[in-house]
């Protein structure tokens, strides 16, 4: 584990830990946000704005302070940064200009949908440098066998 | 790999109900928004817009005004510019939907009167993205001693 292997799975911790504490915060709040995205039926608001600030808390503590499931919560964070980053644009796309309540309601500049983009990028980034790097195969590689 | 994001998952999911369960702020599950006309106008896929906003939106000139009032109440009284649409002729098929337009603003009487939601639904089935609803309705802004216009 190198130095640049910790320096991003905090980081990457880190931001997932204070997006999931500053929702549970105000659940409401991330409740209106969801609704006024309009991508989720509203049966499904309930469960998302209960339910995924924790999952946030969760891969942001086991990335951060678990081994055994320090790459289980790689993936994890790397497909709700896919999420995110698709209603983004979604909302983007058809005009949504309100906040994308990423960090709860406290933090206007932080929820505007251009910085949640750019943000969600640099951490896909760091996400797939972390991905590669434990699929690169070690240095020193095991003498071939000779027949 | 999958067994482990999968105890992650179950692991959120555990904390999550009960953190909601035990947490001052919890959420209903099925109406997270409340019960209010606010909520029926957000889980309609409208969104509510308050008197100043539609105030502001006015001045810019950047919104259709849509009154779904019975005719009469129209005539009466409504805000500069509306244009008349019954939801109750629409919903008898006595009028035809208002054209699709740019950012649209319905309103009917008040809080509890409910044609204004009934036609923003309306036009939400058909397609069009920026439609909302006027929470305060006409007599708010007639409360505020804001300009109406009469026929």
């Amino acid at each position: 584990m190198s130095r640049i292997d910790r320096i991003l799975e905090g980081a990457l911790g880190l931001a997932f830990l204070a997006a999931g504490m500053l929702k549970v915060l105000d659940p409401a709040e991330f409740a209106l946000s969801l609704a006024k995205l309009r991508l989720l039926p509203a049966i499904l608001v309930g469960a998302a704005a209960i339910l995924l600030p924790w999952v946030e808390i969760v891969s942001g503590l086991a990335i951060l302070a678990t081994r055994r499931y320090r790459e289980a919560a790689t993936f994890l964070i790397l497909g709700l940064l896919a999420i995110f980053t698709a209603v983004i644009l979604a909302g983007m796309l058809r005009g949504t200009t309100g906040a994308c309540g990423c960090f709860g309601s406290g933090i206007a500049f932080l929820n505007r949908p251009e910085v949640g983009l750019a943000r969600n990028l640099v951490l896909i980034a760091a996400c797939s440098v972390l991905v590669a790097r434990r699929r690169k195969p070690t240095s020193r590689s095991e003498p071939a066998s000779t027949a | 790999m999958s067994v482990r994001i999968a105890v992650l998952l179950a692991l959120a999911v555990v904390l999550g109900s009960a953190a909601n369960a035990v947490s001052p702020r919890g959420l209903s599950w099925s109406h997270p928004l409340g019960q209010g006309l606010r909520a029926s106008i957000l889980e309609a896929g409208l969104h509510p817009v308050d008197l100043r906003q539609l105030s502001d939106l006015m001045r810019e000139d950047r919104v259709r005004l849509l009154d779904a009032r019975p005719a009469g109440e129209y005539k009466i009284g409504h805000l500069a510019g509306a244009q008349s649409h019954p939801w109750r002729d629409i919903e008898e098929g006595k009028a035809p939907l208002p054209p699709a337009a740019g950012p649209t603003v319905v309103y009917c009487s008040n809080e509890f009167c409910d044609d204004a939601l009934r036609l923003g639904r309306l036009l939400v089935r058909r397609g069009d993205r920026d439609v909302g609803v006027l929470v305060d309705g006409y007599d708010g802004w007639w409360n505020r001693k804001w300009p109406v216009e009469q026929d």
